[in-house]
């Protein structure tokens, strides 16, 4: 599969949409070879082009044995965080399909802060006083 | 996903969210019984076996826990109102509004998801005014507008209606409400087989969405499709397009569903078992086999798959209305 997974013109329509970013955006990339093949190859041909879009994506890749992985925690292939410098947000799996588009949109919120809920939602999370961990199983269709 | 990422953004010392692709993840959504998506849970409970309007979801990640009903601001709950509408779907929603409009005190109960079917159909193309519009961005628009006008119940139902003076009394999971009018907006459900297992398996290789579910049953996995309309051969040829191998069982000796999904059907060479009906779904936590029934010779045989989709077609959620005592013609549509 590949880069060409990624065309011209999404490229193209990536790059203008990355105009946006403000801070710059770590990426972690997590892989086992054997487990999952072709999803491990769509993540990382998927990141690999991101940083030759714009200069506020740095991306890391690592095997599920290193020392660093067994630190963040991470015992699955491929595995995707987003700016765990600064956030907990966790890809457990290729962001191909439709999630591409969210995956996009999460690294545009990290990047800028600027989020989906609205002023009323944001009072309530106020309230929030104890850890959650969101687990949200989803598919590429 | 994006509500989730969104809040932990906000929050960032207090949440963290992980999305897992359930395909390459078939033993966490073996554990979490989430073969059907999307599923999201807070901590090991689950919150929604759907998509959730932002303000519930938002509401849940606070309590921890799925939440009934999210209050807007300066807004009290009442025990009495002029009209009780059953069912959050549009028309349920649109009912609301419209009473609230006209002066009347309104309240909406949804059992399941506010939204009904239309939040899990990916993408809309015949609502007016939307050339094309994902299911769930329309619900929460729906929703937020509704929820501008009336109090929004959802997880709650109906589980009874007496007539009393002037009006009738509902009871609720909730407790009892007093109305003078009711609006019975609950629309249909995917009819179910009615057989064993199916409930027990139901998100565990028993779905009743194709283009949900279809994905985790590629690559040459074993599925069966039930029915012969429009909807039983659509899912049929999606299924097979993946690249699943589909066996369609068939109650009748001919499909109902129109020539040209026939055609397709036949010109992929999907096989049929004709004049076949479920009997049963064995799995010991997901679906491992059918028992399928001849109907002509009552002859019964077992299919090895892994998926079960059900497209036998509608019902109406009637039963509140068929069952109650004030239904004087006992007619339900």
């Amino acid at each position: 599969m590949a880069e060409e997974l990624i065309t011209e013109d999404i490229k193209t329509s990536l790059r203008e949409t990355f105009k946006q970013l403000k801070d710059t955006v770590l990426i972690e990339v997590y892989t086992q070879m054997g487990v999952n093949e072709p999803f491990n190859e769509a993540a990382v041909s998927l990141l690999k082009v991101m940083p030759e879009l714009t200069d506020k994506i740095k991306v890391s890749f690592y095997k599920l044995k290193d020392e660093y992985a067994k630190k963040r925690g991470i015992d699955r292939s491929p595995t995707v965080l987003i700016a765990p410098d600064k956030y907990n947000i966790r890809y457990t799996g290729a962001p191909a399909g439709e999630e591409a588009g969210s995956f996009v949109l999460s690294l545009i919120m990290a990047s800028t802060g600027r989020i989906f809920i609205s002023d009323d939602s944001r009072k309530r999370l106020e309230r929030l006083k104890e850890k959650r961990h969101v687990r949200i199983f989803v598919s590429p269709t | 996903m994006l509500y989730a990422v969104s809040a932990v953004i906000a929050k960032k010392d207090l949440i963290s969210v992980e999305v897992i692709e359930t395909y390459e993840n078939m033993d966490l959504a073996e554990k979490y019984a989430a073969m059907s998506v999307p599923k999201t849970f807070i901590g090991e409970t689950l919150i929604a076996p759907g998509l959730l309007p932002e303000d519930y979801f938002i509401e849940s990640i606070v309590e921890g826990k799925p939440v009934e009903y999210v209050m807007p601001a300066g807004r009290q709950e009442l025990k009495d109102y002029d009209v009780v509408v059953i069912g959050g779907g549009p028309a349920g929603l649109t009912s609301a509004m419209y009473a609230e409009r006209s002066g009347l005190k309104s309240i909406v109960f949804e059992k399941a998801n506010i939204g009904g079917q239309i939040a899990i159909t990916p993408i809309v193309e015949n609502y007016p005014g939307f050339a094309k519009i994902a299911g769930k961005m329309l619900v929460d628009l729906m929703a937020k507008q509704a929820m501008e006008y009336s109090a929004l119940f959802q997880g709650v139902g109906v589980s009874d209606i007496k007539k009393k003076e002037g009006g009738f009394e509902i009871s609720t999971g909730r407790g009892t409400y007093g109305t003078k009018a009711i609006i019975i907006a609950t629309g249909a459900g995917g009819r179910k087989l009615n057989v064993q297992g199916e409930g027990r398996l139901a998100g565990r290789g028993v779905s009743y969405c194709a283009t949900c579910d279809g994905y985790l049953f590629k690559d040459g996995k074993n599925v069966v499709v039930a029915g012969g309309g429009n909807s039983a051969l659509t899912d049929a040829l999606y299924l097979d397009s993946l690249g699943a191998h589909v066996t369609i069982v068939h109650r009748r000796d001919a499909f109902r569903a129109e020539e040209r999904l026939q055609q397709s059907v036949y010109q992929r060479h999907i096989p049929v078992l004709w004049n076949c009906m479920i009997k049963e779904i064995h799995g010991k936590s997901v679906v491992e086999k059918v028992t399928i029934e001849d109907t002509k010779t009552g002859k019964k045989s077992e299919v090895k798959t892994q998926g079960i989709f059900v497209a036998i077609g509608y019902e109406p959620n009637n039963e509140i209305a068929k069952n109650s005592d004030w239904n004087l013609t006992k007619k339900v549509i």
